[in-house]
């Protein structure tokens, strides 16, 4: 009799136990939503949202509306924009998962942005030029450091953030050491892309920030020269593999191997460097 | 009993909308916009919640959205996510849209296996009424397509070219004739195809790919899709992603936009009890090429050229046919 007492305890503690934790996830959903409806009606926040399966791509892409919306309204009155890099820094975040995927809302205040184009226009422009590895992580902890300085202290710093963070400690030698520091970024972002279309994405927007030259479709390429990237994906769309052309063979940047064309027969490419 | 007079209460939750701050201007119709928007999306997650048919006022939408939104409800309905909702208002060509209204799909059989989180989009015309309400494509796709645009008004028809290709794609769910009636230009030009796979006798385990390919014209297409897979088939679900605009460059065709897009096809047919979403009766996947052209008095744009490719004969980028494999 006793031990079934202490089961049936075990029993209601597990019940309520799990019962308390839905609740509580349930409940900081709804905390995140009503924020993020807060900021959405205040008109000194610009923001943007986005879901995706990943959750890396979705802030990407949150952050690339803010970028459109702002840069739009510039455009309308004839004056400067700015570049994702310099509306990354100043991108605070809320997010949380949707069934399967995960819903991003980035976000920044209208000022800081406008103070920026105000620094801008008063300084030596610098933000085509390309973070090294190092300066990258500089550049998260400003980051960081931003949203710990401003008003809305309870937000967390975003979570994607500190996972490329950590990809620059962890892989420094097949990225930060055989490749030049403008290319890292693209690299960096590259990595976290699954689709070939999120990855011309990518590719466009560092192109126009200088941080390319120039990419396109590997059969515009009549031969492959060192010091270019491949970009390889299947007929799903499915990015497969990211290569360097180094002497004439190509180095997978992900397994830092060396590998053949015969590898990859079926898919297509895109080129960049 | 008892659960039921408690669930009943919850499912009736209203739910309200407002504009994003800074995303409107005096010249729009605001408060009612807002208004419509929030009596269409209380009904909607209303009716989902309680499964039953939509009772939608007639003073909130246009005749054609109500009969497509009954229409598609026919086939899948949906409950919203949030008792409020915040989001942009956005110009196109032809009034404003709303995207990103987070909903949850509840088939109404067991065919339908794919993520059940969807975004809902609401187009209004100048006068604030509901002109339109489908499932939206991915971000990126709107990112995509709008990073390219030149000036105001292509970034409007851009948008609104997007609507249509959400809207495109739902009339096929919907088995909407009238609706795909009105968006094909009278003479317009349709290249079909469908993928034959045999089995092989020297290879077994990997069937023969054959792909067939139809020329027909609008009435030609439209009475194929109606009379033969419209009717055969229990269940259409067409599936659009990667999509790209193309603004034409040449003096005097600046009103045409080339639009490529991949297609996921698939269809269960009537009576085969064998086929579900997993295995549908019939599957494929390609590429879709529609010739878009816009009219400047505002009536609403028409497609000229649809051309399917399978992905079976596509090995890169180069193979889709385009708006330069087209004189006009």
């Amino acid at each position: 009799m006793a031990i079934k007492s202490k089961v049936r305890a075990v029993w209601l503690l597990v019940f309520f136990h799990c019962g308390w934790s839905i609740l509580w996830a349930a409940d900081n959903v709804e905390t995140i939503k009503e924020r993020i409806n807060a900021i959405k009606m205040d008109p000194a926040y610009i923001g943007a949202e986005s879901t995706q399966t990943d959750e890396g791509v979705a802030y990407y892409e949150a952050i690339c509306l803010v970028q459109y919306f702002f840069n739009q309204t510039q455009k309308d009155q004839g004056q400067d924009t700015l570049s994702f890099d310099e509306i990354h820094l100043r991108i605070r975040s809320l997010s949380h998962p949707r069934g399967e995927k995960h819903r991003v809302f980035a976000f920044a205040k209208i000022m800081d942005l406008e103070q920026m184009l105000s620094a801008k226009a008063s300084s030596v422009p610098a933000h085509d030029e390309c973070a090294s590895p190092k300066s990258f992580e500089k550049e998260v902890s400003a980051h960081e450091q931003s949203m710990v300085d401003t008003a809305d202290k309870e937000i967390e710093p975003q979570e994607f953030t500190s996972d490329k963070a950590q990809f620059v400690q962890e892989s420094p030698v097949s990225v930060a050491a055989q490749t030049t520091s403008g290319i890292v970024d693209v690299i960096l972002s590259l990595q976290q892309v699954e689709m070939i279309e999120d990855a011309k994405l990518v590719l466009k927007q560092f192109m126009q920030e200088g941080k390319i030259e120039e990419f396109n479709k590997l059969n515009s390429l009549s031969d492959i020269k060192d010091g270019r990237f491949l970009l390889m994906y299947e007929k799903n769309g499915i990015v497969r593999a990211l290569l360097e052309v180094q002497q004439s063979s190509f180095r997978n940047i992900k397994t830092n191997q060396i590998e053949t064309s015969q590898q990859y027969r079926g898919c297509s490419a895109y080129w960049f460097r | 009993m008892i659960l039921c007079m408690i669930a009943l209460p919850l499912f009736t939750q209203e739910v309200k909308f407002s504009f994003q701050a800074g995303s409107t201007d005096t010249s729009m119709p605001c408060a009612l916009m807002e208004s419509n928007i929030s009596k269409l999306l209380s009904e909607l997650n209303n009716a989902g919640a309680m499964n039953r048919e939509l009772k939608l006022e007639s003073s909130i939408i246009e005749p054609e959205a109500r009969k497509n939104l009954i229409a598609f409800w026919q086939s899948m309905h949906f409950t919203i996510d949030d008792r409020v909702v915040v989001q942009r208002c956005l110009n196109d060509a032809m009034g404003y849209q709303v995207r990103d209204i987070a909903i949850t799909l509840h088939p109404l059989d067991d065919t339908f296996d794919a993520s059940r989180e969807r975004e809902l989009v609401v187009s209004l015309n100048r006068s604030g009424r509901i002109s339109g309400v489908c499932t939206a494509i991915s971000n990126n796709q709107v990112l995509e397509i709008q990073r390219n645009a030149v000036g105001v008004t292509d970034a409007s028809r851009r948008l609104e070219i997007l609507s249509f290709v959400e809207h495109f794609r739902s009339y096929y769910t919907e088995k909407n004739i009238a609706a795909l009636e009105k968006i094909f230009a009278d003479d317009a030009l349709i290249i079909t195809g469908s993928v034959i796979r045999q089995q092989s006798m020297a290879n077994k385990e990997r069937p023969e790919t054959k792909v067939k390919y139809r020329r027909e014209d609008k009435t030609q297409y439209l009475k194929r899709l109606e009379t033969q897979i419209f009717k055969n088939n229990k269940y259409i679900n067409v599936e659009f992603d990667r999509i790209s605009i193309v603004k034409n460059g040449a003096d005097g065709k600046g009103n045409f936009y080339g639009v490529t897009l991949h297609q996921d096809w698939s269809t269960i047919r009537n009576g085969d009890a064998k086929a579900n979403a997993d295995h549908p009766s019939y599957h494929d996947e390609g590429w879709l090429f529609l010739l878009w052209e816009f009219h400047d008095d505002g009536t609403p744009p028409v497609i000229h050229v649809r051309t399917w490719q399978p992905d079976e004969i596509i090995n890169t980028d180069n193979d889709i046919i385009d708006m330069n494999d087209f004189v006009f």
